[in-house]
């Protein structure tokens, strides 16, 4: 730990106030319960949310991976690895099955997550209905009284303008049969592994100070109409590193002449794909 | 003014909550506490834990109990937490005897549910008694659990409680040193 | 094919080393002590610790040193470590009326009890590049700068309007514990508490901005807001402790404040009353004080019932976006690889457009 700070880096009075917060929000899934979010040494948007929740959940026998894109090496995701390596001295790792605590922005890892794991999630934006009314004072209520004909007429309209839902990430989803909530920026392609998943999933969003929870084994459902059900991302490639035809590809310009290639976006899933 | 709880404030409360999540993550299971040393006379072992994790000078607190005072000089010293006689402005109740009935606590409010009260209620048994059948998020089918000395009607209680969705109370239950936390989401199938 | 993703922890050393090393080369072989930064950058040093919300001269003066000179970047390295401070204590409201005063002026009266006292101020320079401080010559401005005299009472200007009747009156005690913006998030409708205190560490430029619109048009009434008074000077800070049973005085602060009059026009019933701005900020900052006395009238729009036409009068568009810890933490995330969401969106392009350009070759 280093000199100053507190293990986890916030003070005892602060994880108390977050962990209080995080049981309301495991009690109301989907609900964006707010909290008094404190600044981070670490910028706004980069994922504080997700930070002060793993900072008031972890300790000494966690072991903690933290991904961004599915990635364990992209630099978000080891500069806040080595946060928490600075301020906890705790266990990471890349492997995910091994982690107790995986703190992600933007992926849900390929590999089935288990009852002893939790997922936390970095939010940036955590009300869904935020794009179709600005103001908190507004869609407050429309979660008070479950009024959301306006995102069910939004996402009807992109259907008779563009023949599907134009949302490709951050789709929305019922949770609980109760409140609409934002995935975060994960591709859609994740949201089926958010219905009944295993593992507790905990969404810290540092900047609009809320955190919501889905709790293990609990109904997530993506929005969508009779006539048009909600389908995910598909690819005719595959992996050119592993040669998945199942996982979340992305694609990388290879020469001059932008020629593609595709690569699992989940290193940790494609490399056990290459070993076995 | 420092607070007395923990021994070890940083890592004590860090365990004691991760027990707590895991139980209120997965409703019905009965968590263990392993520090035994601070159960006190009218406090059992995982009340305390839960007062020492959660509890502080930012949290409301109403308690019943035959002991009323004990109790309230108990959670003044170790967390700061003002107590209140006003059962709706409690943020926490802690009940060790006597009837209760959850919708005179505060429920919540419409746009903010997560104001509403939890209560950690002290039972005399969680491996003989009655038996329920809890259903509801965290739960993958069904989860069984026997209790004894719990609230009169408290299946129809908590079912009632579930029922006003996304308002009304979260429950804690303890007994020594275990804990089974019953969220505003589980229902009593039986 | 893994060179794309791979490396990420050794870029970050990298990138650490240079910017350490950038530090280093600019200030060659002199290294800038914070007793000068304190004393010969005391604006940039007073508008960090306002923004950062930390009173600490020192402190603030080593994260403009440790940011480069980068005060947006200072600010928020102070307030990520002022997030870590235990409370301790709470001090009961400074009382600016008994300030130990550098500056007060009015523009509303030609003269007022206790003086006019101009104090240092950029108001009256001309604005002509000094060439005699090129070469790092020691100024020799040691003359006594005439002070006003400690504990001498300068009655608020507003207060004769206000005995007049010709004032609104000002809120006289809270109700309950004022808001915390360092403890709680954002309530709306927001409570004017809440507002001044988030109005006080927003960004300079942000308010300046805003409240130059308003005054500009984009403003409710379209009248010209009146300097009834600005103090800037030391106030004392005391405490209550609940053991003692009365005040002690803890230490003091430099503050600058500013109450702007405004035109309200009452109603039939009602007989018209002038209303009131207040903006009150750390440190010596003039310019910002101004700022939160125009925005405090506007945002009080929604409580006179007038209409909410401009961008200043709307409590959730100013104080959601006037944070620039905030605003520059999400504004730099855009930098932060997004390619799992843009290969979403590559993908639907490219589904839309084959259908399209399918059909369009079918019809």
């Amino acid at each position: 730990m280093i000199d100053g700070f507190n293990f986890a880096y916030l003070d005892e009075a602060t994880k108390r106030m977050i962990r209080r917060t995080i049981l309301k929000a495991i009690c109301i899934p989907g609900y964006q319960c707010p909290f008094g979010g404190r600044e981070m040494p670490l910028a706004y948007g980069w994922g504080t949310g997700g930070i002060q929740v793993t900072a008031s959940i972890i300790g000494m026998n966690d072991t903690l991976k933290v991904i961004d894109q599915g990635a364990d090496d992209t630099t978000n995701a080891i500069s806040i690895k080595n946060f928490f390596k600075k301020v906890c001295k705790i266990k990471t790792t890349e492997v995910t099955e091994n982690a107790t605590i995986i703190q992600t922005r933007h992926r849900i890892p390929e590999k089935k997550l288990s009852e002893h794991q939790i997922l936390v999630y970095q939010v940036p934006q955590p009300e869904p209905l935020r794009r179709l009314e600005p103001k908190e004072q507004e869609t407050r209520k429309l979660h008070a009284y479950e009024e959301y004909a306006l995102m069910h007429v939004k996402l009807y309209e992109e259907i008779s303008h563009y023949g599907s839902v134009i949302k490709t990430y951050a789709y929305p989803v019922r949770t609980n049969r109760r409140y609409i909530t934002d995935p975060s920026p994960t591709p859609k392609f994740d949201n089926p592994k958010m219905d009944f998943m295993e593992a507790l999933q905990l969404f810290g969003a540092g900047r609009e100070r809320r955190i919501y929870a889905i709790p293990p084994y609990t109904s997530v459902k993506s929005l969508d109409f009779e006539d048009h059900p909600f389908e995910i991302q598909t690819w005719d490639e595959r992996c050119d590193i592993c040669g998945s035809n199942n996982s979340y590809l992305d694609e990388i310009i290879v020469n001059d002449k932008g020629e593609k290639k595709f690569i699992c976006s989940d290193t940790n899933y494609c490399e056990k794909n290459i070993k076995t | 003014m420092e607070h007395v709880g923990f021994k070890n404030k940083t890592f004590e409360s860090q365990g004691a909550f991760r027990l707590i999540l895991q139980a209120t993550s997965n409703p019905g299971k009965k968590v263990k506490f392993m520090n035994d040393n601070y159960s006190q006379k009218d406090l059992h072992t995982s009340s305390v834990n839960i007062i020492f994790t959660l509890l502080d000078l930012d949290t409301n607190v109403f308690i019943q109990s035959a002991q009323e005072n004990t109790i309230s000089n108990f959670i003044k010293l170790h967390t700061g937490s003002p107590i209140t006689k006003n059962k709706v402005e409690s943020d926490f109740a802690v009940v060790t005897d006597g009837d209760l009935d959850f919708d005179s606590f505060n429920e919540g409010l419409d746009q903010y549910p997560d104001k509403a009260t939890t209560l950690i209620i002290q039972i005399q048994s969680m491996s003989q008694g009655e038996d329920f059948v809890l259903s509801g998020p965290g739960i993958k089918n069904s989860n069984r659990i026997t209790l004894r000395g719990i609230p009169h009607n408290f299946k129809e209680k908590v079912n009632a409680n579930s029922s006003k969705f996304p308002l009304g109370v979260d429950i804690f239950l303890t007994c020594k040193n275990e804990l089974i936390s019953l969220p505003r989401t589980i229902k009593i199938i039986n | 094919m893994y060179v794309a993703v791979k490396g990420g922890e050794k870029a970050i050393k990298s990138s650490i080393d240079l910017l350490e090393q950038k530090r280093k080369h600019i200030s060659a072989n002199q290294d800038i002590q914070i007793s000068q930064l304190i004393e010969q950058l005391s604006f940039a040093v007073d508008r960090v610790l306002s923004e950062g919300s930390l009173y600490d001269k020192n402190l603030s003066a080593l994260s403009i040193k440790q940011a480069q000179g980068d005060l947006v970047e200072a600010i928020f390295i102070l307030r990520a470590y002022r997030t870590t401070l235990e409370r301790f204590s709470y001090s009961v409201p400074i009382d600016t009326s008994s300030m130990t005063l550098k500056r007060r002026i009015s523009a509303t009266y030609k003269d007022i009890p206790g003086g006019q006292i101009l104090g240092p101020t950029f108001d009256y320079t001309h604005r002509l590049l000094d060439f005699s401080l090129l070469n790092g010559k020691e100024t020799s401005n040691k003359k006594n700068t005439p002070k006003s005299d400690d504990n001498v009472f300068f009655p608020r200007v507003m207060e004769f309007l206000n005995n007049e009747g010709l004032m609104e009156k000002e809120i006289e005690k809270l109700k309950s514990k004022p808001f915390d913006i360092t403890r709680e998030p954002m309530k709306f409708p927001a409570a004017r508490d809440q507002w001044l205190q988030i109005l006080s560490r927003s960004d300079e430029g942000f308010l300046l901005g805003l409240s130059y619109s308003a005054i500009r048009g984009f403003g409710s009434k379209g009248t010209h807001p009146f300097v009834g008074e600005i103090r800037y000077g030391f106030v004392d800070v005391k405490i209550f402790p609940e053991e003692l049973g009365f005040e002690i005085c803890v230490g003091e602060i430099e503050v600058s404040e500013c109450e702007m009059v405004d035109q309200f026009e009452g109603s039939k019933k009602k007989a018209p009353q002038f209303t009131r701005g207040y903006g009150l900020t750390f440190g010596y900052n003039e310019r910002k004080a101004m700022s939160i006395s125009i925005i405090d009238r506007a945002l009080k729009s929604q409580e006179y019932g007038e209409e909410i036409r401009f961008p200043i009068q709307d409590q959730e568009f100013v104080l959601y976006h006037s944070d620039n810890v905030e605003a520059q933490g999400f504004v730099s995330h855009l930098k932060l690889p997004h390619y799992v969401d843009f290969q979403g969106e590559l993908n639907l392009i490219r589904e839309l457009r084959k259908k399209i350009l399918k059909k369009n070759k079918d019809d």
